[in-house]
């Protein structure tokens, strides 16, 4: 050990940073995008989470009560059609987080001195999100009951029954589509975007890099194989790959994390086919951009990285993001192929309500690869 | 020689352009990457059937050249006309790309290493949709003519470097194109499965009536070109004929025996000058003999005794090259002109060789009598595979020593045990007086080494690297400054020191990264393929640098290299093969072996040359070679051979040839002996 040496080459190590831009862009950009990124992104509040309200009593203090919900920031009034499925309709198309049912003679209980029943069933698919809500729940609840007792002890007292009780509304909360609130249930599926998005792109940035990098590019460049010949070649395999990842995913979340599928099958296959197509896509778009090896691994995977956990829902569902953050998460497919996954997957949603998602997954991977056509020269100018 | 029948079908379809345009013609063009000029102003045509040469260092520009023509790299400003066809537009590319075939620079690097030599053949062809019907013969006729028949099921990655570039040749010509366009095809591949490549080359053209544009670093591969272009940074420094251009040039060399101060004196005079035992190398400009002799003389001083003997020779291409380079170089090379007095004053950068360069020999021994390093059946294995075998060697203080053989001989492994890198796997490698299995770090402080990939940190300055490696050696601040000192100077490196290490020249960073490796004084110093592109001048001032080292530092030197001229600049050489040492003497009882054993070197000049080629094989001379557009036989009576040469050719119906008598180089040495014993493995195995 000698600390000349060790100066020697720590010397030149801070030299070749100062002189390398990638370099230094990776150790001073990236980590000031890192947190400002994940500062905004994890954050645990819940705001303007939909709210399906089903008022079976429509009397004045049940609208009251539903007021006393609605008058936060948090929620939102999202309108439900008919009663008829009890709201859960607006659950399964994402609309709604919340349905909450008021039953009838929620007034009659009330002035009689017999607890009213309320219940709310909250959407389980996004564990943190739905324990979170459930707390709001909880506390809004509290405080009409505060509020419901102050209000009858000022009126006389003893003489309605109700006062008598320590909670006149009782609330019941229920979480649909995992009921436990098992976080690998919310989880496991969702990897599948995360991984989707990460892999095809990685496999297909490289092998054309590679080929930039060692010359073979050049016996494509110098030959009649078109453009689009070329992109299709390297497609093909990578999306046949990516496919099959995914169906294999796909079955081990089924059979080893048992997490149930409610969806119909050829439906989301075949949604991971356009996510792969896109990805694969993305992928092509960065090989466009890049000259080596290394660059393209970088850029693939922290890109994938941050758009899968920041900018498509994972953590949060995505309506209660900032407007910033839901614009930028409109430019990858992640977030859309993320709502068919939690509506197909854990709610049994069919293509009648996720035919806007797919056909935008198209139309990503169509414009994708378009612009990657566009991109791509064999006649280069460096 | 083998594999050089002639008998090749056409494999191409009948020819479609005009008979008379030129298949390239370029015009003015220029490229820039950034504020990098790559190519400046450079025009040139390349007729139908010629096989055409851009000849030039790493960063000559010629690559930039062959992918504007290949159609795959836009050019800034001029015009590229390929077939006719103006290339201005990716659009415009395309049309041309069907009847060229381009295969990039690297070895190997384009083919798909996993592939077997067959499917690396059948992707080309399906890219460019050869049917079935004519790829099977096609196919079949290539492999053959490349000897790779045997190697159909072997992936690509398992080739050595020649074959390698053999199987590139084959994956380009599989769509029969009119126009091939080969970058640096036999760069890094040792000199036998040059030749081959070549003669192979040559053999394609002529029965497929192809066109062919070809670079090479490797100047004495020029003489194998129907036409040339010299090109130096992006310019085109001389083009034309390879015999025109010699003749034109206005440069005679004068071979000059004298006393060693007189020959000392040359170099004060005369841009160009070599020095080698006794005798010096000079390269005057005159447009005749006499007055190239008369120069000569006026140099030497008039007062010598015994009266020097000067014999004038016409120069090679590297001549004109290099005396082209130095008057581009300005200032710092230029011939001195007479003074006043009409005294020739010295050039002021061309300092006279010290008085320890001057001594014929190399001193025999430094450090008393110690081994500088003393192999001892040195064996290496890989799995099973034998890569070095019981390699034996010694190589004196003061001593430049060259260790040569083809790609896979085992000279790398070989340097990796002496330095310590690898451990043998039996025998005993010495270095410094101790046996590198046991040495730890002061021994490693002893030796330098400098690898064949660039070792140096491209983003840093020629000074801070310097004063890196000094740091990584342990030197004081004090210490490291003097030696980074030292280095500059040795290196001629003076006014660079603040330049980035990456933008310098090719010969430039090999000087520094030579100094890198000098700067804790080692007194041994290992060099695998130290002038690996590196331009002429570049090389050349790389060697002045090594032989100051040996002659006035005692340094040994062990070095490796592809270039066969700088095996003649080698005070011994050990020619490695198969893994093991096949000979170990001086370059010139190498050379008296070789005349001893097979006789002289006879350069024989007939037209055409192939069946010239195939006239004198069938005349008994089994062993004649194809260099450029000349024969080469070996025999022991000159004028025995001659009739028999004429007679051979006569029988062929061909003209009498013009044979001159030659003397040998390191290559012919190196070819034959490898070629006899690749025979005699060849014939061991059949028994």
């Amino acid at each position: 050990m000698n600390l000349a040496r060790v100066l020697a080459l720590a010397g030149k190590e801070a030299r070749e940073v100062r002189r390398d831009r990638l370099y230094l862009l990776l150790a001073f950009a990236l980590p000031l995008i890192l947190l400002v990124v994940f500062a905004y992104g994890m954050t645990t509040d819940v705001e303007g989470i939909g709210l399906v309200v089903i008022d079976e009593d429509g009397t004045p203090t049940s609208r009251r009560y539903a007021e006393g919900f609605l008058s936060t920031r948090h929620f939102v009034h999202a309108r439900a059609d008919a009663a008829a499925a009890r709201g859960e309709t607006a659950l399964i198309d994402g609309r709604a987080r919340v349905v909450l049912w008021i039953g009838p003679h929620f007034e009659r209980n009330l002035n009689a001195g017999r607890p009213a029943e309320v219940l709310a069933q909250i959407d389980g698919a996004f564990t943190t999100s739905a324990r979170t809500i459930h707390g709001y729940l909880e506390a809004i609840n509290a405080q009409t009951n505060a509020e419901l007792r102050t209000e009858t002890m000022a009126a006389g007292g003893a003489r309605t029954p109700s006062a008598g009780l320590v909670a006149p509304v009782q609330l019941q909360t229920r979480f649909l589509y995992n009921p436990e609130l098992r976080s690998v249930v919310t989880v496991a599926p969702s990897l599948l975007m995360l991984v989707l998005l990460l892999v095809p792109p990685l496999l297909i940035a490289v092998s054309v890099v590679r080929e930039k990098e060692s010359g073979a590019i050049f016996n494509i460049a110098s030959s009649t194989v078109t453009r689009l010949e070329f992109l299709l070649g390297k497609l093909i395999p990578v999306v046949v790959i990516g496919v099959a990842n995914g169906l294999l995913l796909w079955v081990v979340v089924i059979v080893w994390f048992s997490v149930p599928f409610r969806g119909s099958v050829p439906q989301f296959a075949l949604a991971i086919v356009l996510y792969v197509l896109a990805t694969s896509g993305l992928g092509l778009l960065v090989s466009a951009a890049v000259r080596t090896q290394q660059a393209a691994i970088i850029i693939t995977t922290i890109t994938a990285v941050i758009v899968a956990t920041q900018f498509a829902g994972m953590f949060a569902p995505l309506e209660t993001a900032s407007p910033v953050n839901r614009a930028l998460a409109r430019l990858f497919p992640a977030a859309d192929f993320l709502a068919i996954v939690r509506g197909m997957y854990l709610r049994g949603a069919g293509i009648d309500i996720f035919w806007p998602e797919l056909l935008a997954l198209a139309a990503y991977a169509v414009l994708v690869l378009a612009l990657a056509h566009a991109l791509f020269h064999k006649r280069t100018t460096a | 020689m083998p594999g050089t029948d002639t008998s090749v079908a056409a494999v191409r379809p009948a020819a479609v352009s005009t008979i008379n345009a030129p298949v390239v013609a370029l015009a003015g063009i220029g490229k820039r990457y950034g504020r990098m000029l790559a190519v400046d102003d450079v025009s040139l045509k390349v007729e139908r059937g010629q096989l055409y040469g851009l000849i030039g260092a790493d960063g000559a520009g010629k690559s930039s050249l062959m992918k504007m023509v290949a159609g795959v790299l836009a050019h800034d400003c001029g015009t590229v006309e390929v077939f006719g066809v103006r290339i201005d537009s990716e659009r415009a590319a395309e049309r041309v790309k069907a009847r060229l075939g381009f295969m990039p620079q690297g070895l190997g690097l384009n083919l798909y290493p996993e592939l077997s030599v067959e499917e690396n053949i059948d992707f080309f062809a399906r890219l460019r949709q050869v049917s079935a019907a004519e790829l099977a013969p096609r196919k079949q006729q290539l492999l053959e003519m490349t000897r790779l028949a045997a190697f159909r099921t072997r992936a690509a990655k398992n080739l050595s470097g020649g074959m390698k570039q053999k199987l590139g040749l084959v994956c380009t010509l599989i769509h029969a194109p009119e126009l091939i366009v080969l970058d640096e095809p036999t760069t890094g591949v040792d000199p036998v499965s040059r030749r081959d490549f070549w003669a192979i080359l040559a053999q394609l053209i002529d029965a497929q009536r192809l066109t062919a544009l070809v670079s090479t670093a490797y100047l004495d591969e020029a003489s194998r070109f129907d036409r040339l272009a010299l090109m130096h940074v992006g310019r085109v420094l001389a083009e034309g004929e390879p015999a025109e251009l010699v003749a034109a040039a206005g440069l005679r060399v004068a071979q000059v025996q004298a006393e060693p101060a007189a020959l000392a004196q040359l170099a004060a005079h005369f841009a160009q000058t070599e020095q080698t035992a006794g005798a010096g190398r000079v390269v005057v400009t005159a447009d005749d003999d006499e007055s190239a002799a008369a120069a000569v003389r006026a140099a030497l001083g008039s007062d010598q005794h015994p009266v020097p003997k000067i014999v004038i020779t016409p120069p090679d291409l590297e001549d004109l090259f290099v005396a082209r380079l130095q008057a581009l170089d300005g200032a710092a090379t230029t011939r001195p002109a007479p003074d006043a007095d009409g005294r020739f004053k010295p050039n002021r950068n061309q300092r006279p060789a010290p008085a320890s360069e001057r001594g014929s020999a190399p001193p025999s021994e430094y450090n008393g009598g110690t081994h500088a390093i003393d192999a001892q059946s040195l064996t290496r294995d890989f799995g099973g595979f034998r890569a070095v075998d019981r390699a034996s060697f010694i190589v004196r203080y003061g001593e430049i020593f060259g260790l040569l053989g083809a790609n896979g001989a085992g000279k790398t492994t070989a340097i990796k045990m002496l330095t310590g890198i690898l451990p043998p796997s039996a025998g005993i490698g010495r270095v410094a007086g101790a046996d590198m299995r046991q040495a730890g770090q002061a021994i490693k402080e002893r030796i330098g080494y400098m690898s064949q990939a660039f070792s140096l940190y491209t983003d840093l300055t020629v000074m801070e690297n310097l004063l890196l490696f000094a740091g990584v050696y342990g030197l004081t601040r004090e210490q490291a400054r003097s030696r980074a000192q030292w280095a500059v100077a040795l290196g001629d490196l003076h006014g660079h020191e603040r330049e980035p290490a990456g933008r310098l020249p090719m010969g430039l960073r090999q000087r520094l990264a030579l100094g890198c490796a000098l700067l804790h004084q080692p007194r041994v110093l290992f060099l695998d393929e130290p002038t690996s592109g590196v331009d002429p001048i570049g090389r050349r001032r790389f060697w002045g640098a090594l032989r100051r080292l040996a002659r006035e530092q005692g340094v040994a030197i062990l070095l490796t290299t592809h270039y066969m001229a700088e095996a003649d600049l080698c005070d011994r050489i050990a020619l490695m093969f198969a893994g093991r040492v096949v000979a170990d003497a001086t370059p010139a009882q190498l050379k008296a072996e070789l005349t001893a054993e097979r006789g002289q070197l006879l350069e024989v000049s007939a037209e055409p040359p192939l069946a010239a080629l195939a006239a004198l094989r069938a005349g008994g001379f089994a062993e004649a070679v194809l260099h450029g557009r000349r024969l080469h036989v070996l025999a022991h009576d000159a004028a025995e051979a001659g009739t028999r040469i004429d007679t051979a050719l006569a029988a062929a119906g061909l003209a009498a040839a013009r044979i001159t008598s030659q003397t040998l180089t390191m290559e012919d040495v190196f070819i034959h002996r490898v070629l006899a014993l690749e025979a005699a493995a060849l014939a061991r195995a059949a028994a």
